[in-house]
Order: structure tokens, then sequence, then C-alpha cells
């Protein structure tokens, strides 16, 4: 091949400029940091980092509502274990005025403090977020949920759950309504309750009773209606009939029937009845307004004795009940924290792994970059020294 | 005397040799020079009874070293490297702008599904509202810039399109002007050649194909004629036939190149001209569509989703984005009265594609342009999502064309104001009676049909057995059976009840009012990032992905072939410079050469003259 100057020209000014154009792409990753630069430097590695980018920002936010989550809940455990002290003053002041040595002073003193918790429990139950939101009101953040009214109360939020997204695939709820918490308590020992029957005269009272045989149990009320004070009848309210007729009343002992068994105790009198209902759900307020009530009953009247004890009875098996329901509100709610928790090491973690692996794609390698650039700072100054040293030889210089 | 005569022949062709050599010399540097060489040769020898003498020499012809396969071979690599130079400079200029994170989708659609997170902690929030506006509104200028940005595109190939259009119209002007001037050079047959005007045709011709393919046919006088495309006359012997710059009929935003008013795109390729045709064709339109139907799917899957919830003022919500719609642009030769109307049925169908529609006379034929499919039969017609209407009368060989989703970047923006229209709630919510004591739990009701004009009504559903229960839908009652987790559906929405409701429990579904914390549609709307939206098999963030691979991807490839292109180029030039180029130590060589040859022959004159001079001594004696 003939090997002309413009040849030699040529493909000297080529090298010179491929390497000039290596040296300037090297140095952009190292003054920028990033070996991809555009999309068509390496097009699925990009598009593959456009979407690690948006994997990672969304990792930041899953981190925002799990702090958010957080906050509310621990803000609404907060709730739980003052309500969880609160009734466990009530069941001691339900135990001590359960006692008959108790003067009229300490029952007044006694009532003074259960209507100061009724009122505490109302506060807790319109507990506030930091937003201004009532905390159990469900999707009705703006509107009070329990308004009292003459000892009742009414729920006037609503039952939505409100759930939060935690990563990709998790979320969780970040509410509890306050129907849950303070509406749903059963009663009882939850298959069913007993009572005195209103306007009951004699000294009777029943105890709570037990399931005896779950198979036979059906959800019906009975009474137990005496005939005279030592005769009884057992009827069912669903039809009026009488399960069982004139059995004869041995205080103390167990009465059977419906695959349950009760005692009664006392003296009760002719036409008095004791109910055996249901379990039915009651609310944490009517609990302290029943206690309230039985604290006032005039305690000249014998049967009205009987009647508080009675009361007494089931105001301290309903805060046990309670105690129960918020216990198994509290643990669930554990259970959501540390499920948060996890979720959100789960999720830095990803972050971290995403993290890395947008920097092993789309950053530069310094070490690998600075010698590729040295590298072709030496082609560069070779080429030039040759073209030079080229250029000036000719053979005009000899033919003198 | 003979030998003065022969020396002086020698004289003359060495420096005619030498002349040459500084020919070559001088224009060493010339671009597009070809080196030129003497061929001398011997005399026609004198015979006289049958012996010949020789009679010196004469310089026979210069010539002109070239190589013409190289030569086109160069015209050839160079209008393809042009056309992926030209391809690759304005296909950069969309690669840079996707993935910059000032001016990608990609953080600000993340930001806009942030932001609706942020919403789903707090839904009455006004701070957290506010948020998804101003995030909403960022991710909608995103995609106008964008679209802007590759507008601007468009702007620029017809303003390109018109540049290259009047250098080669200048360029084969010149040609038509050498070619007179090769044939007044008065040079015959091929012994005889302007070398330097064909040097300066070689260059014209080289220029020429930087800027359009062409095909160049030489004849025996000298003279080319040149050929663009297939077989377009550009320059024939003295005469041109320019190319004009005239305007898509489809389209007339688009320049297009003419030729005696009659539209050539089509046919042209290769040079910077083609580049810019194939440029525009194969990624700017393209890349159009795709930005286009990005910002329509999400507009509009965001949209049906939005209509189902309620705002704070307890409306629906309606849309949240303006969505654009599809464009159709009637053929400018139709002579019917139809119009044809295409709407989105589906955005998760949505391809990038356009669609012509054409009527012969009795059906209409629906062809996706991107890959030619062709569906024949009736109007309406659901295709890819869309719904295809007619109305007027067309008459046969009418057509229209559909483009459902070019202005889709341009026009996407937000429909709402402020942030109370945002719907985060459910418009229904679903309760379990209070003194249930089952533990049935009943679902937030899924709206399926916003348009049910019962769905506002209040539900009942109670128990009357742990398996069987009625439902009141506000009009009548109905019985049905009890499965936990079944979905019972009603009124245009649907709920799930799970657990063992016992008889006697009971669930109602009612309508929301003062539900402000609601975030049961705002969490449907954040989930929509989640589903595969784009062609039923991506996301959104996987479809704009998509559109940066394919870009990034097509530019990549460019600039690769451009540079393989290149190094042929540059082995094809080496090549002609090996042949054609000057050496200047060759020419000092020669010029040594020459002047030897030159100083023996002025050596025979001197001698010859010694001689002549002894013999006239030797008479005057």
């Amino acid at each position: 091949m003939r090997v002309t100057r413009s040849y030699f020209q040529r493909f000297a000014l080529q090298q010179m400029q491929q390497t000039q154009k290596n040296i300037a792409k090297y140095q952009a990753q190292i003054s920028t940091g990033k070996k991809l630069l555009n999309p068509s430097d390496d097009p699925s590695a990009v598009a593959t980092t456009e979407k690690l980018d948006a994997a990672i920002q969304r990792m930041a936010q899953y981190k925002n509502n799990a702090d958010a989550v957080r906050q509310r809940l621990s803000q609404q455990e907060d709730v739980f274990n003052n309500m969880t002290d609160t009734m466990q003053r009530l069941k001691e002041l339900s135990i001590q005025a359960n006692t008959d040595v108790l003067s009229d002073d300490d029952r007044r003193i006694i009532a003074a403090e259960v209507k100061q918790i009724q009122n505490q429990l109302l506060d807790y139950a319109n507990t506030r977020l930091p937003n201004g939101e009532y905390m159990f009101s469900g999707s009705m953040g703006n509107t009070q949920p329990f308004i009292l009214n003459d000892n009742k109360v009414s729920y006037a939020g609503d039952q939505s759950e409100s759930w939060v997204q935690l990563s990709d695939s998790r979320k969780v709820r970040a509410n509890d309504t306050g129907d849950v918490i303070f509406q749903r308590i059963r009663n009882g020992n939850g298959k069913f309750y007993t009572d005195l029957k209103s306007g009951n005269s004699g000294t009777g009272v029943i105890d709570g009773g037990v399931l005896t045989d779950p198979a036979s149990f059906t959800r019906k009320s009975f009474e137990i209606q005496f005939t005279d004070a030592n005769t009884f009848d057992i009827v069912d309210l669903s039809d009026g009939s009488e399960t069982q007729t004139d059995l004869a009343y041995q205080p103390g002992e167990p009465i059977s029937f419906n695959g349950l068994s009760v005692t009664i105790k006392g003296a009760p009198e002719n036409g008095d009845a004791f109910v055996v209902a249901p379990s039915k759900n009651i609310d944490i307020f009517s609990i302290a307004g029943d206690f309230a009530n039985a604290l006032k009953l005039d305690r000249s009247n014998p049967a009205n004795i009987a009647k508080a004890h009675q009361t007494f009875d089931s105001v301290i098996n309903n805060i046990d009940n309670t105690l129960e329901n918020i216990q198994a509100r509290h643990s669930d709610l554990g259970a959501r924290m540390g499920y948060i928790d996890t979720t959100e090491d789960e999720t830095e973690s990803v972050a971290f792994i995403l993290n890395k692996t947008r920097s092993e794609i789309e950053d530069t390698d310094y070490a690998e970059a600075i010698s590729n650039l040295d590298f072709q700072m030496n082609t560069l100054e070779a080429i030039r020294q040759t073209y030079a040293k080229m250029s000036q030889s000719s053979l005009f210089d000899y033919l003198r | 005397m003979d030998s003065m005569k022969i020396a002086m022949s020698g004289l003359n062709a060495f420096r005619t040799a030498m002349g040459t050599a500084s020919h070559n010399i001088a224009n060493s540097q010339t671009e597009g020079y070809s080196r030129q060489r003497v061929e001398i040769q011997s005399n026609t020898p004198q015979g006289k009874d049958g012996i010949f003498t020789g009679n010196g020499a004469h310089v026979e012809s210069i010539r002109r070293i070239t190589d013409d396969f190289t030569t086109e071979q160069i015209r050839t690599l160079s209008s393809e490297q042009e056309r992926l130079d030209a391809f690759h400079k304005m296909a950069s200029r969309i690669d840079s702008m996707l993935a910059e994170d000032s001016t990608s989708i990609t953080p600000a659609m993340q930001s806009f599904f942030n932001a609706i997170e942020q919403l789903n902690t707090d839904p009455a929030s006004s701070s957290a509202r506010q948020l998804v506006l101003t995030e909403g509104e960022n991710l909608v200028s995103r995609f106008q810039t964008q679209y802007k940005q590759v507008a601007s595109l468009y702007d620029e190939v017809n303003g390109k399109i018109g540049q290259e259009v009047d250098e080669i119209n200048s360029l084969a002007e010149n040609l038509a002007q050498l070619n007179v001037a090769i044939l007044n050079s008065g040079a015959q047959g091929s012994m005889e050649t302007p070398n330097d005007l064909l040097d300066q045709q070689e260059r014209l011709l080289e220029e020429l194909a930087g800027h359009v393919g062409i095909a160049v046919n030489k004849e025996a006088n000298g003279m080319v004629s040149v050929y663009a495309g297939n077989g377009l006359s550009l320059v024939n012997s003295d005469r041109t036939n320019p190319l004009a710059v005239g305007r898509d009929p489809a389209d007339p935003t688009k320049s297009v190149v003419t030729q005696n008013g009659i539209d050539i795109n089509e046919s042209l390729s290769g040079g910077t001209l083609g580049g810019v045709l194939d440029f525009r064709r194969e990624m700017l339109d393209k890349t159009m569509n795709q930005l286009g139907r990005q910002a329509t799917v999400l507009g509009a899957t965001f949209n049906a989703q939005h209509q189902k919830g309620i705002n704070l003022y307890e409306d629906f919500g309606g849309n949240f984005f303006k969505v654009d719609t599809p464009n159709v642009s009637p053929a400018y030769d139709n002579s019917g009265s139809g119009k044809v109307t295409a709407t989105l049925t589906d955005p998760s169908q949505l391809t990038t594609s356009d669609y012509r529609v054409s009527y012969d006379g009795t059906d209409f034929t629906v062809t996706r342009l991107n890959d030619n499919t062709q569906v024949t039969g009736s109007l309406p017609a659901e295709i890819d999502g869309l719904r295809i209407e007619i109305t007027g009368a067309p008459n046969a060989g009418d057509s229209f064309l559909v483009q459902p989703t070019i202005n889709g970047a341009k026009n996407i923006a937000l429909a709402i104001t402020n942030g109370s229209q945002i719907a985060a709630a459910s418009p229904m919510r679903a309760e379990s009676d209070v003194s249930n004591i089952g533990d049935g739990s009943i679902s937030t009701p899924v709206i399926l049909d916003v348009g049910n004009p019962q769905l506002k009504n209040t539900v009942t559903i109670n128990f009357t057995s742990p398996t069987d229960f009625t439902i009141d839908d506000g009009t009548g009652t109905t019985t049905g059976s009890y499965t936990s987790n079944d979905p019972i559906e009603v009124n245009g929405l649907s709920v799930r009840i799970s657990g063992s409701p016992a008889a006697g429990d009971s669930f109602t579904i009612k309508a929301n009012s003062n539900g402000p914390s609601d975030n049961s549609n705002s969490r449907l709307l954040s989930e929509l990032q989640m589903k595969k939206v784009v062609e039923g098999n991506a996301t959104l963030q996987e479809g704009y992905a998509m559109v940066v691979n394919d870009v990034g991807g097509l530019t990549r490839q460019t600039a690769i072939y451009r540079d393989a292109q290149e190094t042929l180029l540059q082995n094809a030039q080496a090549v002609r410079d090996s042949v054609s180029g000057v050496d200047l130590d060759e020419e000092a060589a020669n010029l040594a050469r020459y002047q030897q040859a030159y100083e023996a022959a002025a050596q025979v004159i001197a001698i010859s003259k010694t001689m002549f001079d002894a013999v006239l001594d030797a008479t005057r004696r």
C-alpha cells in the first residue's frame, strides 16, 4: 500500500479525535459521577434505573406512611393504657361498693368518683388526633363520636376502616372504630347473662351461671318464675312455654336447663322472677351508669340491697369483659405496630438493595474511569509525538 | 542535428514532468485533488533501409490517478454516514431529555402517587389535598414540557428540510454548470481530460451525496447525470430538476419534499435529508405517540377510579385530569360528507399506532398503521380500546386518519382546581349493626357502576339464619344464601360479608356523609400505580421506561451504525488517499529523477554542440 502524506495526516487526525472523544467521555463520567448520562449509553440499564428511581421514591413514601400510622397507633395505645387503668379503678370501686359495711357517705364518695370515671371514659372515646380529627369516629373525623345523654351514649361515627400501604404488597389498618372499642362488649359470660327481673320484692339473687352442655345450649331467653317462696317454673320466653314446672327451691342448689346451670340464693318471694337470656352487646358507659344507679338505691328496702348486690356482681363481670375486650384490641394494635416495624425493616433493606443496584448500574467506577482516562491521555500523547516526528521528516531535507 | 532535436524533445518532456510534479506538490493540500502523472512515450522512429533510428520522446498524456470504484463507494458510504449522523444528532435531543431528572416523567409520576399515599394517611387534611394538586400540576406540566421539546423537533425537521433542499438545488446547479465547462474544455477522448475540472466534479458529487442519496451516470464526454432516490432526475447535462418544499396534506404542519409539484418524500433516502426524514418517520412520530399514550392512559385510568369516589362536598369526583380525545382528519381529497369520530373506551388496550379508516363503497376498513393489520366490516367498530363511528355519507375511496395519542401529552391537564374536589372517599359505607352477636364483618363497598341510579339507596342485609339472608335494596326484598367472603352485588356495588353472622344480625350499606376521613377511594387511586394498565402488560412507570428504552435503543443503534459507517468511510478514504493522494517524498524523488534526466538531455545538447563545433573546426582548416 502506498502511504501518502494525506493518508497519514487523515489517519493521525482520526486517531487523535477518537482518543479525545474517549477522554471527554471518561472526564464526564468522573465529573458527574455517573457512567450513564443518556438512555442511549445503555438503554435497558437506563430504563431499569428509571424504574429503580421510582421504586426508591416509593419506598421513602412507605416509610412516611409507616411513621404516620405508628404515631397514630401509639397515641391510641396510650388511650388503651389509660382505659385499662381507669377500668381497673372502676373494678376496685365496685368490689368496695359490693360490701355492706359502707356508710351512705362512703357510697356518695364512690358515686362521685364513678361519675368522674364515666366522664373520663367519654373523654377517651372522644380523643382527638394531632390533626384535630376524632380518633374513634371512623371516616367521620369531624364528628364527635360519643355523646352522653342521660347515662346513655350513642355512637355517631361510622365503621369505616382506614388502611395505609406499607410496602408494594402490604398494608395495615390505621384505625379502630369506636363501636368496636366502646360498644361491642358482650355481657354475662359471653353466651348468656343473668339478672333480676325488675320489680322483685324478695332478696333472692342469681349468680352468673355456667354453661354445662354447650351442645344443647340455644339462644333463647328464659325466666325462672317463683310461684311461691319455695316453688318455681322455668319459662321459655320465645313462646311462653313452661320448660319445667313446680320445681322446689333449694337456696344455693344449681338449677339446670338449656345446657346451662345457675344458682339462686336468698329469699325470693311469690311473683319474683330471674332472667337468663343470651348475651348481648353493651357499651362501656352503661356499665358505669348501672354502677352509679345501684349506688343510689334506697338501702332501707332489703329487696334493693339484693338488687344492688346483683348489679355490682354484673358490673364487676362486665368490667372484666371490657378489660378483656381492651386487652384483645390492645394486642391486635401491638401486632399491627410490630407488623409496621418488620415491614419497615424489610422496606428499608429493599430500598438499600435498590439503591445499591442503581449505584452499580449508573454510578462511575472511579478506579476504572481514572485508569481509562490515564490510558487515553497516554495514547493521545503518543499519537501527537509520532505525528510531530513524522511531519518533520521529508525527502526534500536531504536533496540539497 | 538529430541528437540535438532528440535531446530537445527530452527537455520538453522532462520540463512538463517537472511541471506536473510541481502541480502535484502545489495541490498536495487541496481537498479532492487527485495526483497527476505524466506519461512519456518514445516518438515514432524513422526508418530507412530497414534501420529504425530513435526519434526522442514526447508527453503522451497527463493522467489523473483515480479509482472509480472507490470514488463511488465513498459517495455511497458518505450518504449513509450523513443520514445516520443527522438522525443521531436529532435523536440525541430526545434521548437526553427523557431520563434527565429535571424533565423525566418518572420522578414526577412517583411524587404524584406519593402525594396520594400521603393523602391516604390523612384524607381530611387540606394540605395533603393541596399536595396532590401541586404534584398533579407538576406531572401534567412535565408531559407538556416533553411535548414541547418533541414538537420543537418537528419545526427543526421542517427547517432542516428547507435548508437541505436549498443546498441540494445549488449543488445540482453547480454540477450542471460544470457539465457545460467540461464539454467546452475541448478535451476529446479518454486521453485528453480536463483533470482539475473532473476533480471538482468528483468533489461536488461527494458533497451532494452527503445531502441526499444519489445515483451517478457518467457519460463519455465527461458530463454526469445525477438521480436522487429511485430514479428522480436531478441533473441532466446542463439542466437541473430542482426540489421544492411542500406541505403534507394529511398533516399540514409537516414539510415534505416535492419535485414538479409531486410529493417525493417516500422515494428519497440517504444523506442528511434522508436522515431527517427517517428520523421524523421512525422516531419522532413514534415518540410523540408513546408520550401521548402515557398521558392518556394515566389520565383516563385515573379518571375512571376518581369518578367512583366522592369529594369533600359529597359529590361524585368526576374527572381529575382533562384527557385528550383521539384526533381524526379526513383525507384532503375526500368527496363525501362522511365524518368519522373516535372515542376511547378502554385505555388499557390503547396502542401507540395511528389508524386509517377507508371506505370502498360497501365496507369500511380500519388499518392499524404500525403493522398494517386490517379489519374490514361496518361501523361503528371497536378496535384497540377505541370506538370508531361515522356520521354522514362517505363516498367510495374516502379515507380518514385516526390519531388516538398524538396530542395526548400536549392536552393533558388538571380538571379540578381545588383540593376539596379530590374524591378520596367512597360514596357508600357499610356497617354491621351494633347489636349483632355473630362475628360476621362486612367489607367496604366496591363501586362497580357509578351510573346506577339506585347506587345511593340504603341497603339492609338481614340474616334470618346463619346461612340465609334477605336483602332490601331500597325498592324490594330478595333472599340469598350465605357463603363467607362471597361478593354480594346490589345497586351497582359489591360487598363481601365474612365470618359467621348469627340469626338476627343485620348489615347496612348506606350513602357516605360526613366522612371526610374516608380514604377508601384514594387508596384505590394509589393502587393504580401497581396495575398493569399499559396495553395490559405494564404499569404506568414501566410504560414510561419502555419509551426511554425505545428511544435510547434506537439512538444507540444509530450511533453504532454511524460509527461503523464512519470506519468504512475512513477506510475508503484511506484507499483513495493511497491511490490518488500526493506523496511529497514521491514527488521529491520524481523531481530529482526528472532533474537528472533534464540535465542529461541538456548535456546531450552540449555534446552535440561540441560535435558540431568539431566539424566546423575541421572544415575551417
